[in-house]
Protein backbone atom coordinates (compact mmCIF):
# COMPACT_ATOMS: atom_id res chain seq x y z
CA UNK A 1 0.00 0.00 0.00
CA UNK A 2 2.81 2.39 0.83
CA UNK A 3 4.42 1.66 -2.54
CA UNK A 4 1.13 2.49 -4.23
CA UNK A 5 0.87 5.78 -2.37
CA UNK A 6 4.45 6.74 -3.23
CA UNK A 7 3.95 5.86 -6.88
CA UNK A 8 0.76 7.92 -6.94
CA UNK A 9 2.57 10.85 -5.37
CA UNK A 10 5.38 10.67 -7.93
CA UNK A 11 2.82 10.58 -10.74
CA UNK A 12 1.14 13.63 -9.34
CA UNK A 13 4.36 15.60 -9.27
CA UNK A 14 5.00 14.78 -12.93
CA UNK A 15 1.44 15.71 -13.80
CA UNK A 16 1.72 19.05 -12.08
CA UNK A 17 5.07 19.86 -13.61
CA UNK A 18 4.58 18.70 -17.16
CA UNK A 19 0.99 18.27 -18.29
CA UNK A 20 -1.17 21.08 -16.97
CA UNK A 21 -0.69 24.58 -18.33
CA UNK A 22 1.14 27.03 -16.13
CA UNK A 23 -0.18 30.51 -15.56
CA UNK A 24 1.44 33.19 -17.63
CA UNK A 25 3.28 36.28 -16.47
CA UNK A 26 2.93 39.88 -17.52
CA UNK A 27 4.65 43.16 -16.76
CA UNK A 28 3.64 44.31 -13.26
CA UNK A 29 1.42 47.42 -13.42
CA UNK A 30 2.04 50.48 -11.25
CA UNK A 31 -0.51 50.76 -8.48
CA UNK A 32 -2.14 53.44 -6.38
CA UNK A 33 -4.08 53.22 -3.16
CA UNK A 34 -7.10 55.51 -2.97
CA UNK A 35 -9.62 56.29 -0.24
CA UNK A 36 -12.96 58.05 -0.18
CA UNK A 37 -12.52 61.83 -0.44
CA UNK A 38 -14.11 62.36 2.98
CA UNK A 39 -11.58 60.12 4.68
CA UNK A 40 -9.10 61.87 6.99
CA UNK A 41 -6.42 59.31 6.09
CA UNK A 42 -3.46 60.64 4.15
CA UNK A 43 -0.90 57.88 4.59
CA UNK A 44 -0.65 54.25 5.67
CA UNK A 45 2.20 51.89 6.35
CA UNK A 46 2.58 48.87 4.10
CA UNK A 47 1.92 46.64 7.12
CA UNK A 48 -1.33 48.41 7.99
CA UNK A 49 -2.46 48.21 4.37
CA UNK A 50 -1.80 44.46 4.43
CA UNK A 51 -3.77 44.12 7.69
CA UNK A 52 -6.74 45.87 6.11
CA UNK A 53 -6.79 43.49 3.16
CA UNK A 54 -6.40 40.48 5.45
CA UNK A 55 -9.34 41.47 7.64
CA UNK A 56 -7.16 42.16 10.68
CA UNK A 57 -7.96 45.85 10.76
CA UNK A 58 -11.61 46.68 10.17
CA UNK A 59 -12.05 50.16 11.65
CA UNK A 60 -10.46 53.49 10.76
CA UNK A 61 -9.23 55.64 13.63
CA UNK A 62 -12.45 57.72 13.46
CA UNK A 63 -14.60 54.61 13.96
CA UNK A 64 -15.75 54.24 10.36
CA UNK A 65 -15.86 50.69 9.03
CA UNK A 66 -13.14 50.00 6.47
CA UNK A 67 -14.53 48.75 3.17
CA UNK A 68 -11.60 47.45 1.10
CA UNK A 69 -11.86 46.91 -2.64
CA UNK A 70 -9.50 45.72 -5.34
CA UNK A 71 -9.43 44.36 -8.88
CA UNK A 72 -9.94 40.58 -9.26
CA UNK A 73 -7.14 38.73 -7.44
CA UNK A 74 -5.94 36.96 -10.57
CA UNK A 75 -5.84 40.12 -12.73
CA UNK A 76 -2.37 41.64 -13.26
CA UNK A 77 -3.25 44.53 -10.93
CA UNK A 78 -4.69 42.27 -8.25
CA UNK A 79 -1.86 39.74 -8.34
CA UNK A 80 0.76 42.49 -8.24
CA UNK A 81 -0.87 44.04 -5.19
CA UNK A 82 -1.09 40.71 -3.37
CA UNK A 83 2.53 39.93 -4.10
CA UNK A 84 3.98 43.37 -3.36
CA UNK A 85 1.88 44.33 -0.35
CA UNK A 86 0.56 41.17 1.24
CA UNK A 87 3.50 39.00 0.14
CA UNK A 88 1.04 36.30 -0.87
CA UNK A 89 0.28 34.44 -4.08
CA UNK A 90 -3.26 34.43 -5.44
CA UNK A 91 -3.83 30.89 -4.12
CA UNK A 92 -2.47 31.77 -0.68
CA UNK A 93 -4.70 34.84 -0.50
CA UNK A 94 -7.78 32.91 -1.54
CA UNK A 95 -7.01 30.08 0.91
CA UNK A 96 -6.58 32.63 3.71
CA UNK A 97 -9.94 34.27 3.05
CA UNK A 98 -11.86 31.03 2.54
CA UNK A 99 -10.87 29.98 6.01
CA UNK A 100 -11.65 33.35 7.58
CA UNK A 101 -14.95 33.80 5.76
CA UNK A 102 -16.40 30.39 6.47
CA UNK A 103 -15.33 30.40 10.12
CA UNK A 104 -17.32 33.58 10.72
CA UNK A 105 -14.47 36.07 10.56
CA UNK A 106 -16.06 38.35 7.98
CA UNK A 107 -16.26 38.80 4.24
CA UNK A 108 -13.22 39.36 1.99
CA UNK A 109 -12.50 42.67 0.20
CA UNK A 110 -14.83 43.38 -2.69
CA UNK A 111 -13.38 42.67 -6.10
CA UNK A 112 -14.12 44.40 -9.38
CA UNK A 113 -13.21 43.73 -12.99
CA UNK A 114 -11.65 47.17 -13.63
CA UNK A 115 -9.85 49.92 -11.76
CA UNK A 116 -12.60 52.31 -12.84
CA UNK A 117 -15.18 50.19 -11.01
CA UNK A 118 -12.97 50.23 -7.90
CA UNK A 119 -12.79 54.04 -8.12
CA UNK A 120 -16.57 54.31 -8.40
CA UNK A 121 -17.03 52.09 -5.36
CA UNK A 122 -14.52 54.06 -3.29
CA UNK A 123 -16.10 57.35 -4.35
CA UNK A 124 -19.53 56.43 -3.08
CA UNK A 125 -18.62 54.39 0.00
CA UNK A 126 -17.58 56.12 3.23
CA UNK A 127 -14.62 54.27 4.71
CA UNK A 128 -13.71 52.67 1.41
CA UNK A 129 -10.15 52.03 0.30
CA UNK A 130 -9.20 50.71 -3.10
CA UNK A 131 -6.33 49.40 -5.17
CA UNK A 132 -6.22 50.83 -8.69
CA UNK A 133 -3.82 51.12 -11.60
CA UNK A 134 -1.77 54.32 -11.42
CA UNK A 135 -3.32 55.56 -14.66
CA UNK A 136 -6.86 55.42 -13.26
CA UNK A 137 -8.38 58.71 -12.15
CA UNK A 138 -11.66 59.69 -10.57
CA UNK A 139 -13.53 62.29 -8.56
CA UNK A 140 -14.33 62.00 -4.84
CA UNK A 141 -11.27 59.86 -4.14
CA UNK A 142 -7.82 60.78 -2.95
CA UNK A 143 -4.52 58.99 -3.12
CA UNK A 144 -2.92 57.88 0.14
CA UNK A 145 0.80 57.61 0.58
CA UNK A 146 2.11 54.17 1.46
CA UNK A 147 5.16 54.13 3.70
CA UNK A 148 7.52 51.28 4.51
CA UNK B 1 -16.80 35.03 -4.22
CA UNK B 2 -19.71 37.30 -3.77
CA UNK B 3 -23.33 37.26 -4.62
CA UNK B 4 -25.61 40.13 -3.75
CA UNK B 5 -29.29 39.64 -3.50
CA UNK B 6 -30.95 42.97 -3.80
CA UNK B 7 -34.28 41.43 -2.93
CA UNK B 8 -32.92 40.27 0.42
CA UNK B 9 -31.40 43.70 0.95
CA UNK B 10 -34.80 45.26 0.43
CA UNK B 11 -36.38 42.83 2.88
CA UNK B 12 -33.77 43.62 5.51
CA UNK B 13 -34.25 47.33 4.92
CA UNK B 14 -37.97 46.88 5.44
CA UNK B 15 -37.19 44.98 8.64
CA UNK B 16 -35.47 48.06 10.03
CA UNK B 17 -31.71 47.52 9.66
CA UNK B 18 -30.10 50.78 10.70
CA UNK B 19 -28.37 52.76 7.97
CA UNK B 20 -24.63 53.31 8.06
CA UNK B 21 -23.87 56.69 6.55
CA UNK B 22 -24.42 56.88 2.85
CA UNK B 23 -23.74 53.20 2.23
CA UNK B 24 -26.15 51.35 0.01
CA UNK B 25 -27.73 48.28 1.51
CA UNK B 26 -26.22 46.07 -1.15
CA UNK B 27 -22.77 47.24 -0.01
CA UNK B 28 -23.47 46.17 3.56
CA UNK B 29 -24.71 42.65 2.87
CA UNK B 30 -22.72 39.80 1.43
CA UNK B 31 -23.90 36.28 0.73
CA UNK B 32 -21.37 33.54 0.19
CA UNK B 33 -21.53 29.80 0.44
CA UNK B 34 -20.23 26.47 -0.66
CA UNK B 35 -21.28 23.11 -2.00
CA UNK B 36 -19.57 19.76 -1.48
CA UNK B 37 -20.26 16.60 -3.46
CA UNK B 38 -18.31 13.49 -2.51
CA UNK B 39 -17.66 9.87 -3.43
CA UNK B 40 -16.11 7.22 -1.19
CA UNK B 41 -15.28 3.57 -1.80
CA UNK B 42 -13.47 1.15 0.45
CA UNK B 43 -11.15 -1.24 -1.40
CA UNK B 44 -11.62 -4.26 0.88
CA UNK B 45 -14.81 -6.03 1.94
CA UNK B 46 -14.02 -5.49 5.62
CA UNK B 47 -13.34 -2.12 7.16
CA UNK B 48 -15.12 0.90 8.56
CA UNK B 49 -15.60 2.62 5.21
CA UNK B 50 -18.08 2.14 2.37
CA UNK B 51 -17.46 -1.06 0.33
CA UNK B 52 -20.36 -0.27 -2.03
CA UNK B 53 -18.99 3.07 -3.20
CA UNK B 54 -21.41 5.90 -2.55
CA UNK B 55 -22.11 9.38 -3.76
CA UNK B 56 -22.81 11.90 -1.04
CA UNK B 57 -24.62 15.20 -1.57
CA UNK B 58 -22.54 16.27 1.39
CA UNK B 59 -23.22 19.92 2.01
CA UNK B 60 -24.84 23.08 0.78
CA UNK B 61 -24.18 26.15 2.90
CA UNK B 62 -25.14 29.79 2.74
CA UNK B 63 -23.08 32.31 4.71
CA UNK B 64 -24.47 35.77 5.43
CA UNK B 65 -22.59 38.84 6.65
CA UNK B 66 -24.69 41.91 7.34
CA UNK B 67 -23.11 45.17 8.51
CA UNK B 68 -25.99 46.76 10.37
CA UNK B 69 -23.74 49.72 11.20
CA UNK B 70 -20.03 50.58 11.25
CA UNK B 71 -19.47 48.59 14.42
CA UNK B 72 -22.20 45.95 14.26
CA UNK B 73 -22.06 42.81 12.11
CA UNK B 74 -24.40 39.86 12.01
CA UNK B 75 -22.97 36.59 10.70
CA UNK B 76 -24.85 33.38 10.00
CA UNK B 77 -24.12 30.06 8.32
CA UNK B 78 -27.04 27.82 7.31
CA UNK B 79 -26.22 24.30 6.22
CA UNK B 80 -28.16 21.54 4.48
CA UNK B 81 -26.27 18.28 4.78
CA UNK B 82 -26.60 14.95 2.92
CA UNK B 83 -29.43 16.04 0.66
CA UNK B 84 -31.74 17.20 3.41
CA UNK B 85 -35.34 16.05 3.01
CA UNK B 86 -37.14 16.61 6.28
CA UNK B 87 -40.34 14.99 5.01
CA UNK B 88 -38.47 11.68 4.95
CA UNK B 89 -36.34 12.42 7.99
CA UNK B 90 -33.17 12.40 5.89
CA UNK B 91 -30.12 14.57 6.07
CA UNK B 92 -29.43 17.39 8.45
CA UNK B 93 -30.25 21.07 8.51
CA UNK B 94 -28.41 23.32 10.93
CA UNK B 95 -27.52 26.83 11.93
CA UNK B 96 -23.75 26.33 12.05
CA UNK B 97 -23.31 29.74 13.57
CA UNK B 98 -25.45 32.78 14.09
CA UNK B 99 -24.10 35.68 16.10
CA UNK B 100 -23.97 39.42 16.40
CA UNK B 101 -20.58 41.09 16.68
CA UNK B 102 -19.88 44.53 18.14
CA UNK B 103 -16.49 46.01 17.28
CA UNK B 104 -15.09 48.01 20.18
CA UNK B 105 -11.73 48.26 18.41
CA UNK B 106 -9.61 46.10 16.14
CA UNK B 107 -8.29 44.50 19.32
CA UNK B 108 -11.69 43.76 20.84
CA UNK B 109 -14.79 42.42 19.13
CA UNK B 110 -17.58 41.03 21.29
CA UNK B 111 -19.83 38.31 19.89
CA UNK B 112 -23.02 36.78 21.24
CA UNK B 113 -24.91 33.81 19.82
CA UNK B 114 -24.21 30.30 18.63
CA UNK B 115 -20.67 29.78 17.43
CA UNK B 116 -18.37 27.03 16.22
CA UNK B 117 -15.84 26.27 18.92
CA UNK B 118 -12.61 28.18 18.11
CA UNK B 119 -10.27 25.28 18.81
CA UNK B 120 -7.40 24.52 16.43
CA UNK B 121 -7.62 24.79 12.67
CA UNK B 122 -10.40 22.46 11.57
CA UNK B 123 -13.46 22.77 13.78
CA UNK B 124 -14.65 26.11 12.44
CA UNK B 125 -14.20 25.02 8.80
CA UNK B 126 -14.88 21.30 9.01
CA UNK B 127 -17.98 21.54 6.80
CA UNK B 128 -16.36 24.06 4.45
CA UNK B 129 -14.37 21.55 2.43
CA UNK B 130 -13.62 24.40 0.05
CA UNK B 131 -11.39 25.88 2.77
CA UNK B 132 -8.92 22.99 3.04
CA UNK B 133 -6.99 20.66 0.80
CA UNK B 134 -8.14 17.15 1.68
CA UNK B 135 -11.54 15.53 1.15
CA UNK B 136 -12.08 15.18 4.91
CA UNK B 137 -10.57 17.11 7.78
CA UNK B 138 -7.81 15.59 9.93
CA UNK B 139 -9.68 13.07 12.09
CA UNK B 140 -6.88 12.88 14.65
CA UNK B 141 -7.90 16.34 15.93
CA UNK B 142 -11.50 16.79 14.80
CA UNK B 143 -14.10 13.97 14.92
CA UNK B 144 -11.53 11.68 16.53
CA UNK B 145 -14.00 8.83 16.86
CA UNK B 146 -13.96 8.49 13.08
CA UNK B 147 -10.37 7.33 13.29
CA UNK B 148 -10.62 5.21 16.44
CA UNK B 149 -13.99 4.13 17.81
CA UNK B 150 -12.88 4.39 21.43
CA UNK B 151 -11.61 7.97 21.11
CA UNK B 152 -13.43 10.89 22.69
CA UNK B 153 -13.91 14.22 20.99
CA UNK B 154 -11.65 16.91 22.32
CA UNK B 155 -14.33 19.60 22.37
CA UNK B 156 -17.95 20.08 21.35
CA UNK B 157 -18.55 21.34 17.84
CA UNK B 158 -20.60 24.36 18.91
CA UNK B 159 -21.13 26.62 21.87
CA UNK B 160 -23.88 29.12 22.67
CA UNK B 161 -22.54 32.01 24.67
CA UNK B 162 -20.36 35.09 24.61
CA UNK B 163 -17.10 35.34 22.68
CA UNK B 164 -14.25 37.81 22.29
CA UNK B 165 -12.05 38.16 19.24
CA UNK B 166 -9.23 40.54 18.50
CA UNK B 167 -6.36 41.22 16.14
CA UNK B 168 -3.30 43.05 17.35
CA UNK B 169 0.38 43.73 16.84
CA UNK B 170 3.09 42.88 19.33
CA UNK B 171 6.59 44.18 18.62
CA UNK B 172 5.72 44.40 14.94
CA UNK B 173 4.31 40.86 14.78
CA UNK B 174 0.62 40.10 14.23
CA UNK B 175 -1.42 38.05 16.64
CA UNK B 176 -5.07 37.26 17.21
CA UNK B 177 -7.10 35.64 19.93
CA UNK B 178 -10.50 34.05 20.51
CA UNK B 179 -12.27 33.37 23.80
CA UNK B 180 -15.63 31.56 23.98
CA UNK B 181 -17.59 31.25 27.21
CA UNK B 182 -20.53 28.92 26.54
CA UNK B 183 -23.09 26.58 28.04
CA UNK B 184 -21.45 23.43 29.34
CA UNK B 185 -21.76 19.90 28.05
CA UNK B 186 -24.86 17.85 28.70
CA UNK B 187 -26.65 14.81 27.40
CA UNK B 188 -28.25 15.99 24.16
CA UNK B 189 -31.31 13.84 24.79
CA UNK B 190 -32.08 15.82 27.92
CA UNK B 191 -32.17 19.31 26.54
CA UNK B 192 -30.91 21.85 24.09
CA UNK B 193 -27.53 23.29 25.15
CA UNK B 194 -28.10 26.23 22.80
CA UNK B 195 -31.21 27.18 24.72
CA UNK B 196 -30.77 26.13 28.33
CA UNK B 197 -27.88 24.84 30.40
CA UNK B 198 -28.85 21.90 32.60
CA UNK B 199 -25.94 22.50 34.97
CA UNK B 200 -24.12 25.51 36.35
CA UNK B 201 -20.76 24.54 34.84
CA UNK B 202 -19.70 26.47 31.76
CA UNK B 203 -17.29 25.67 28.95
CA UNK B 204 -14.29 27.88 28.14
CA UNK B 205 -12.30 27.86 24.90
CA UNK B 206 -9.25 30.05 24.34
CA UNK B 207 -7.12 30.23 21.21
CA UNK B 208 -4.13 32.46 20.56
CA UNK B 209 -2.33 32.70 17.22
CA UNK B 210 0.95 34.47 16.62
CA UNK B 211 2.75 35.22 13.35
CA UNK B 212 6.53 35.46 13.89
CA UNK B 213 6.88 36.10 10.14
CA UNK B 214 4.61 36.44 7.12
CA UNK B 215 5.15 32.77 6.28
CA UNK B 216 4.85 31.22 9.72
CA UNK B 217 1.90 31.02 12.06
CA UNK B 218 1.78 29.21 15.37
CA UNK B 219 -1.15 28.82 17.70
CA UNK B 220 -2.29 27.31 20.95
CA UNK B 221 -5.81 26.28 21.95
CA UNK B 222 -7.33 25.37 25.28
CA UNK B 223 -10.73 23.93 26.17
CA UNK B 224 -12.16 23.20 29.58
CA UNK B 225 -15.60 22.07 30.67
CA UNK B 226 -16.18 21.32 34.35
CA UNK B 227 -19.72 20.12 34.86
CA UNK B 228 -21.58 20.66 38.09
CA UNK B 229 -23.40 17.36 37.56
CA UNK B 230 -23.34 14.30 35.30
CA UNK B 231 -25.42 13.73 32.25
CA UNK B 232 -22.88 14.13 29.47
CA UNK B 233 -21.01 10.90 30.25
CA UNK B 234 -18.20 12.84 31.91
CA UNK B 235 -17.74 15.49 34.56
CA UNK B 236 -14.58 17.18 33.36
CA UNK B 237 -12.95 17.59 29.95
CA UNK B 238 -9.73 19.51 29.40
CA UNK B 239 -7.87 19.74 26.10
CA UNK B 240 -4.77 21.55 24.94
CA UNK B 241 -3.78 21.93 21.32
CA UNK B 242 -0.90 23.27 19.24
CA UNK B 243 -0.92 24.29 15.59
CA UNK B 244 1.80 25.31 13.15
CA UNK B 245 1.52 26.50 9.57
CA UNK B 246 4.56 27.27 7.45
CA UNK B 247 4.02 28.49 3.90
CA UNK B 248 7.29 29.79 2.45
CA UNK B 249 6.21 29.27 -1.18
CA UNK B 250 5.26 26.23 -3.21
CA UNK B 251 6.04 23.96 -0.27
CA UNK B 252 3.72 24.29 2.71
CA UNK B 253 3.31 22.40 5.96
CA UNK B 254 0.39 22.30 8.36
CA UNK B 255 0.56 20.37 11.63
CA UNK B 256 -1.42 20.08 14.84
CA UNK B 257 -1.17 18.14 18.07
CA UNK B 258 -3.61 17.77 20.95
CA UNK B 259 -3.77 16.22 24.36
CA UNK B 260 -7.00 15.69 26.25
CA UNK B 261 -8.03 14.57 29.72
CA UNK B 262 -11.53 13.17 30.15
CA UNK B 263 -12.74 12.43 33.67
CA UNK B 264 -15.72 10.11 33.90
CA UNK B 265 -18.66 10.45 36.29
CA UNK B 266 -16.89 7.79 38.36
CA UNK B 267 -13.77 9.95 38.70
CA UNK B 268 -11.52 7.97 36.33
CA UNK B 269 -9.39 10.17 34.05
CA UNK B 270 -8.38 9.07 30.57
CA UNK B 271 -5.59 10.80 28.66
CA UNK B 272 -5.76 10.96 24.87
CA UNK B 273 -3.00 12.16 22.53
CA UNK B 274 -2.92 12.77 18.79
CA UNK B 275 -1.22 14.69 16.01
CA UNK B 276 -1.07 15.11 12.26
CA UNK B 277 1.47 16.49 9.80
CA UNK B 278 0.40 17.60 6.34
CA UNK B 279 3.05 18.68 3.83
CA UNK B 280 1.88 19.87 0.41
CA UNK B 281 3.32 21.21 -2.82
CA UNK B 282 1.44 23.89 -4.74
CA UNK B 283 2.06 24.12 -8.48
CA UNK B 284 1.42 27.41 -10.29
CA UNK B 285 -1.32 25.86 -12.43
CA UNK B 286 -3.71 25.26 -9.51
CA UNK B 287 -2.70 21.68 -8.77
CA UNK B 288 -1.70 20.80 -5.23
CA UNK B 289 -0.29 17.46 -4.12
CA UNK B 290 -0.64 16.68 -0.44
CA UNK B 291 -0.05 13.93 2.02
CA UNK B 292 -1.04 13.67 5.66
CA UNK B 293 -0.20 11.38 8.51
CA UNK B 294 -2.77 11.26 11.34
CA UNK B 295 -1.99 9.41 14.56
CA UNK B 296 -4.23 8.96 17.59
CA UNK B 297 -3.83 7.14 20.90
CA UNK B 298 -7.21 7.16 22.69
CA UNK B 299 -5.88 6.03 26.07
CA UNK B 300 -2.25 6.45 27.15
CA UNK B 301 -2.68 3.89 29.91
CA UNK B 302 -3.44 1.12 27.41
CA UNK B 303 -0.95 -0.28 24.94
CA UNK B 304 -1.48 -1.14 21.28
CA UNK B 305 -4.76 0.77 21.01
CA UNK B 306 -3.51 3.59 18.75
CA UNK B 307 -4.46 4.06 15.11
CA UNK B 308 -3.28 6.07 12.14
CA UNK B 309 -4.31 7.24 8.70
CA UNK B 310 -1.90 7.95 5.83
CA UNK B 311 -3.41 10.09 3.10
CA UNK B 312 -2.04 10.90 -0.36
CA UNK B 313 -4.09 13.16 -2.54
CA UNK B 314 -4.52 15.77 -5.22
CA UNK B 315 -6.42 19.01 -5.15
CA UNK B 316 -6.94 20.80 -8.45
CA UNK B 317 -8.55 24.22 -8.83
CA UNK B 318 -10.31 23.68 -12.15
CA UNK B 319 -11.82 27.15 -12.22
CA UNK B 320 -11.89 29.99 -9.73
CA UNK B 321 -13.21 28.55 -6.45
CA UNK B 322 -14.07 25.18 -8.03
CA UNK B 323 -11.88 22.36 -6.75
CA UNK B 324 -11.60 18.69 -7.66
CA UNK B 325 -10.13 16.45 -4.96
CA UNK B 326 -9.03 12.82 -5.03
CA UNK B 327 -7.17 10.89 -2.37
CA UNK B 328 -6.34 7.45 -1.05
CA UNK B 329 -6.53 6.80 2.69
CA UNK B 330 -4.75 3.91 4.37
CA UNK B 331 -6.11 3.24 7.88
CA UNK B 332 -4.37 0.96 10.36
CA UNK B 333 -4.60 0.35 14.10
CA UNK B 334 -3.19 -1.67 16.96
CA UNK B 335 -4.46 -5.07 18.06
CA UNK B 336 -6.25 -3.55 21.04
CA UNK B 337 -7.97 -0.88 18.93
CA UNK B 338 -11.17 -1.14 16.93
CA UNK B 339 -8.95 -2.17 13.99
CA UNK B 340 -8.10 -5.38 15.87
CA UNK B 341 -11.15 -7.11 14.39
CA UNK B 342 -10.04 -6.50 10.79
CA UNK B 343 -7.79 -8.78 8.73
CA UNK B 344 -4.34 -7.14 8.82
CA UNK B 345 -5.88 -4.52 11.13
CA UNK B 346 -6.17 -2.13 8.21
CA UNK B 347 -8.22 -1.04 5.21
CA UNK B 348 -7.97 1.43 2.34
CA UNK B 349 -10.41 3.91 0.96
CA UNK B 350 -10.65 6.07 -2.15
CA UNK B 351 -12.28 9.45 -1.69
CA UNK B 352 -13.10 12.15 -4.21
CA UNK B 353 -14.97 15.42 -4.09
CA UNK B 354 -16.14 18.35 -6.13
CA UNK B 355 -16.27 21.48 -4.00
CA UNK B 356 -17.39 24.94 -4.96
CA UNK B 357 -17.14 28.13 -2.97
CA UNK B 358 -18.93 31.29 -3.97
Amino acid sequence: MRTTLLAAAAGVMLLGAAVLPASGSAAAPDLRIVVNADSPETKLSREDLARIYLGKRTLWANGTRIAPAMPEEDSPTGATFLDATLHKSVSQYRAYWKRLLFSGGGAPPRTFRTSQQVLEFVAKQPGAIGVVEASATGDRVKVVQITE
Amino acid sequence: MRLRWRLLAAVLAFAGVAPAGAEELSDRITINGYLNFEFERQFQDEGFGDPNGSFDADQFDLVFNVHASDRVRVAADFSWEHGTATEDGRGNQALEYGFVEYTVSNLLKVRAGKMLNPFGIYNEIHTAKHAFLSVKEAASLNKTDRLIDEAFRYYPRWGAGIALHGDGVLKGKDFNYDVLFANGGQDDSEGNPFEEDLNSGKALTVRIRFEPSETLRIGQSFFHDDLSGGGAGFDRLTTEGLEVEWFPGHFRVQAEAAMGWLRSDEGVTRKQVSFYVQPSWHFDNGLTAYTRYDWLDPDRSHSDDAGWDLVAGLNYELAKNLQLKAEVDHFKGGSASSFGTLPGRDYDEFKAAVVLGF
